[in-house]
Formats: C-alpha cells, sequence, structure tokens
C-alpha cells in the first residue's frame, strides 16, 4: 500500500531474527520428532540424534554423490523450465495474438497428469537424467509461464506509456520494465516449482535408477535400514530448503522495493 | 487558428526558430470505434505555456499521448518544432501523474535509466542526476524507493526524470490534482519556476480551474473530444497570481465555459 501522505518507512530487520526464527523452526521439528519416536517407539521413526550420526557418517560418501546428481537434475530442470517458460510466458502475455494460439494449448496440456508419462519418457530417452529432468520441465514449465505471462499482463498500460516516452526502445523496455515487474511473481513460481520438482524427482529417481536421493531413500527402505533412509530424508530436505534460502536471499536482494512502505 | 502569444510580454528572443512549437491541425483520433479526438486544431508559441482543461473522458489525456508520439493518430497532422512528428521526440517530457516512476528504482535511477540509452557514460548520468535532484530540494531522497516517498516528492521526481532529458517541451497530466492543496501549491510554483528558468514550451493537462489558470498562459477548454474555447489568460506570471481578482475573474469565466459545454 502506498501512504497518501507522509514518506512511508523502511522495515528494518535486526540482523539475526532470520536465524533465530530458523533456530525456533529446528527445534520445533526435533521435538515433535522425538516426541514421535517415544510414542511410536519403533524402528520406522529413528531418533534425530541416530539420524544425524548416520547423516553425518555418510554424506562424505554415498549420500553425498546422490545428493548431487539430485541437486544436478533439479537445477537443469529448474533452468530449462525457467528459460522456456519465461520466454514464452513474455511472447505471450506481450502479443495478445500469440496469447490466443498458445493459451488453449497451455491449457489443455497444465492440468494433465504429467508424471503417468514418466515409463514413456524412459522408453523414449533412456534410464540416464534425461526422463527425469524432461519430466520436471514438462510439469513446471507451464507454471512459470502462466506465472510470468499474468505478471506482464498486470503491467499498467501507463507504465509502458511513460516508459517508452523516454525513447526506450524494446530492449530497454524488457530491462528496466518488464523484467522487475515480473520478478516477485516468478520468484514465487520458483519456490512453488523447487517444493513440486523435488517431490516429482523423488517419484522419478524411485524407478530403474542407481543415483539419486529418491533412489537412495527407496532402497534404503527396501533393506529396512530406517537410520539410513532418514538420512536420505534429511539431506533431500537439506537440499531443498537451501534452494529456497536461495531464492530468499535473491528475493530480499532483487525487490526490496515490494516491502517498501508495508510496515 | 489565431496564434497567441502566451506569454504576453511580446519580447522575442533572438535566435529562436520561427514558427510555434507545437502545431496541431485538424487531429482525429479513435480506440476502435470510439472517438477520443475529433477536428482539433491549435498551436502553441515557443516557449509558451497551454493548459488543457476539461471532464474526465473529454479526450485531454488522449491529446496528451498523441503530442508525445505514443499514438497514431487517424487523421490530421501534429507539428512539434517545425518538424511533423512520428515518432516519440527524445527533447519531449511526458510527466504522469501516477504512473511516471519505477517502484524497483530508486529516485536516483529512476531519474538516470533513461539517459543510458542517450550515450551519457556513468559519471555524467551520476553528475546530471544529482544536480536535478538538488534543484528540485529531494537531493536527501536520493536512495529511496519511490514508496517511500510522499506524494509532493514523487512528483518532484516524476518532473526530474522528465528535466533529465533536457527537453524543449514538456507535457505534464494533472501536475498536482492528487496532492493535499498545500503541495499542491508548492508543486505549482516548482513548475512555474521551470517554466520561467528553461528555454521550454509547457502544456498541461488538468481537470482543475485553478490549476489552468495559474499555469497556462492560454487555456484551452476541451469536450466531447473536441476543443470548444480557447481562452488567453491575463494574469499568467503575475507575481501572487492567486490572491489576484482577475485570477478569479478567468476561474470564473472558464467555469461557465465549462459548464456551458457540458
Amino acid at each position: 500500500m502506498r501512504r497518501p501522505d507522509g514518506p512511508a518507512r523502511v522495515p528494518r530487520q535486526r540482523p539475526f531474527a532470520p536465524l533465530l526464527r530458523t533456530v525456533y523452526a529446528v527445534l520445533c521439528l526435533l521435538a515433535s520428532w522425538t516426541i514421535l519416536h517415544v510414542a511410536i517407539g519403533s524402528a520406522i521413526v529413528p531418533s534425530p540424534w541416530v539420524t544425524a550420526a548416520a547423516f553425518v557418517d555418510l554424506l562424505p560418501g554415498a549420500l553425498g554423490l546422490h545428493l548431487l546428481s539430485s541437486l544436478g537434475r533439479i537445477l537443469a530442470a529448474l533452468s530449462a523450465s525457467l528459460l522456456l517458460g519465461v520466454v514464452v510466458g513474455l511472447w505471450t502475455g506481450l502479443s495478445a495474438r500469440s496469447d490466443r494460439w498458445i493459451a488453449p494449448i497451455v491449457y489443455l496440456l497444465y492440468p494433465l497428469p504429467k508424471i503417468a508419462f514418466l515409463p514413456i519418457l524412459m522408453i523414449l530417452f533412456g534410464l540416464g537424467n534425461a526422463p527425469k529432468i524432461l519430466l520436471i520441465v514438462f510439469i513446471l514449465v507451464f507454471q512459470v509461464l502462466l506465472a510470468v505471462r499474468d505478471g506482464v499482463r498486470e503491467i499498467p498500460a501507463e507504465w509502458f506509456l511513460s516508459v517508452r516516452s523516454t525513447g526506450l526502445g524494446r530492449g530497454g523496455l524488457l530491462v528496466h520494465l518488464v523484467l522487475p515487474a515480473i520478478l516477485p511473481k516468478l520468484l514465487t513460481a520458483v519456490r512453488i516449482g523447487i517444493g513440486i520438482g523435488l517431490s516429482v524427482l523423488f517419484f522419478a529417481e524411485s524407478f530403474a535408477t542407481t543415483y539419486g536421493i529418491g533412489y537412495f531413500i527407496m532402497n534404503s527402505w527396501l533393506l529396512v535400514d530406517y537410520p539410513d533412509m532418514y538420512a536420505g530424508i534429511l539431506a533431500m530436505s537439506l537440499m531443498g530448503w537451501m534452494l529456497f534460502s536461495l531464492v530468499d536471499l535473491l528475493e530480499s536482494r532483487a525487490c526490496r522495493w515490494v516491502r517498501v512502505g508495508k510496515t | 487558428m489565431t496564434e497567441v502569444d502566451a506569454r504576453g510580454t511580446g519580447e522575442s528572443e533572438t535566435a529562436a526558430p520561427a514558427g510555434p512549437m507545437i502545431e496541431v491541425d485538424r487531429l482525429r483520433v479513435s480506440y476502435g470505434t470510439e472517438t477520443a479526438l475529433q477536428d482539433v486544431s491549435f498551436s502553441v508559441e515557443r516557449r509558451a505555456s497551454c493548459a488543457v482543461i476539461g471532464p474526465s473522458g473529454c479526450g485531454k489525456t488522449t491529446l496528451l499521448y498523441a503530442l508525445a508520439g505514443l499514438l497514431k493518430p487517424d487523421e490530421g497532422r501534429i507539428r512539434i518544432d517545425g518538424a511533423p512528428l512520428e515518432a516519440i521526440r527524445p527533447a519531449t517530457g511526458l510527466i504522469l501523474q501516477e504512473y511516471g516512476l519505477l517502484p524497483w528504482k530508486t529516485v536516483r535511477d529512476n531519474i538516470a535509466f533513461p539517459l543510458r540509452s542517450r550515450g551519457l557514460d556513468r559519471h555524467r548520468r551520476r553528475e546530471r542526476t544529482d544536480a536535478i535532484l538538488g534543484d528540485l530540494g529531494i537531493g536527501d531522497q536520493s536512495d529511496k524507493f519511490p514508496g517511500e516517498l510522499s506524494g509532493g516528492q514523487r512528483q518532484r521526481v516524476a518532473i526530474g526524470r522528465a528535466l533529465a532529458l533536457e527537453p524543449d517541451l514538456l507535457l505534464m497530466d494533472e501536475a498536482s490534482s492528487a496532492l493535499d492543496a498545500m503541495t499542491r501549491e508548492r508543486i505549482q510554483n516548482l513548475v512555474l519556476g521551470i517554466f520561467r528558468k528553461r528555454p521550454v514550451t509547457l502544456l498541461l493537462v488538468t481537470h482543475s480551474i485553478e490549476e489552468a489558470v495559474l499555469l497556462g498562459g492560454s487555456i484551452l477548454v476541451m469536450a466531447q473530444g473536441r476543443i470548444r474555447s480557447r481562452v488567453d489568460n491575463p494574469c499568467f506570471g503575475l507575481p501572487d497570481a492567486r490572491d489576484a481578482q482577475a485570477f478569479h475573474d478567468l476561474c470564473r469565466i472558464i467555469r461557465r465555459e465549462l459548464h456551458e459545454t457540458a
């Protein structure tokens, strides 16, 4: 909200506040985990300490490799989805005519249960990284595309006129107006995409794969090695948390203006 | 259409090219089937100021956009500085009240970003931006975002962005209509000061009668896409014009014009 009168202030945070909040969340998680462990009293919920020990033990070796291959896949899928989604999203957002041709296709494909096509992708592209990455891209690209398109459409026409009146061309409009305007929406789409991407990745990695954190978790489960399985879950959560934090950091750097005036 | 020396002083600047700054001849603009402007002809002399007044929807903002080269007229022609207007003119500054500033750029960047495409290096951009911020009395706000500024400060930044491009023609949309009374007077005085100090022609669109009489050397009254009348303003540029009897007399005349055309 803009205030019509009087300058608004940027809310200033104490530098340790975000860290304290993370510590608080971790403590909450550890507490409920411990309660579950004690209450269930079975090997299927190992204690946090046993899991942590397994995690520390495994991370420099096998778990680290599984984690890195999953991280590589998720980053490749996110980059490809962003590239494709932003380009097509900008195109459909800026040109009503292209939107008339592309939107019906997008609307038809978006709600398809694409995850069901994994077997087809594996037949077409083998058992390597390609079908897994493609499956995630196939799911995420529509979210990015729609977020970008709607973001572009929400830019008031007067802003375009105002920036154009200064003599800037198409490139200048894109750099100074369109991209910064859609950035908050795009980062939200990325954040949702990370969550969905990780669950799809887990699913894709649990079939006919020998590397990947999804494989590691499912394999540990089949071997009835619960501490290892939980170490894998912990690793995957940490990976997701780090990706999330990265997006948050990017947002706090690039979208500081969004929070301005909201006290 | 008669040409009016809106400054009313009769002094002629030497070395100024002949002919009016703005010439509009039988302009027609329509959005689809809806006609926004019809048979609009007028001219504004160099270094004169002209206020366009009318009720909302009368086409005054469309006229402003057409003069800025942002929309193509269906018929008629516009000449600016003697040349036919075919594209956006680098020396025309457009000041839009509400959407003039980009919220993700700091005050300084909002003024500086168009300068990059004008071939100014970093140092000169900074120099010019800081000079203008100082002139407009917002030098201490330069690292803030528009969302952190008051309405009057935002309007100063929008004016600053246009001035940084060193325009010979300034087009303003509702210079001060969203501001409180005191801030409005300050912005109006600022605009008058700029007009006096710089070699600039001013065309401003407003729905405030007082603002039109204060800032317009001549006043165009518009209704339903046409210019209904043109009034020359004898009290333009008077010191303390707001207190002058002639000012209030002219406001009454303009008000009557507006009511007759409504």
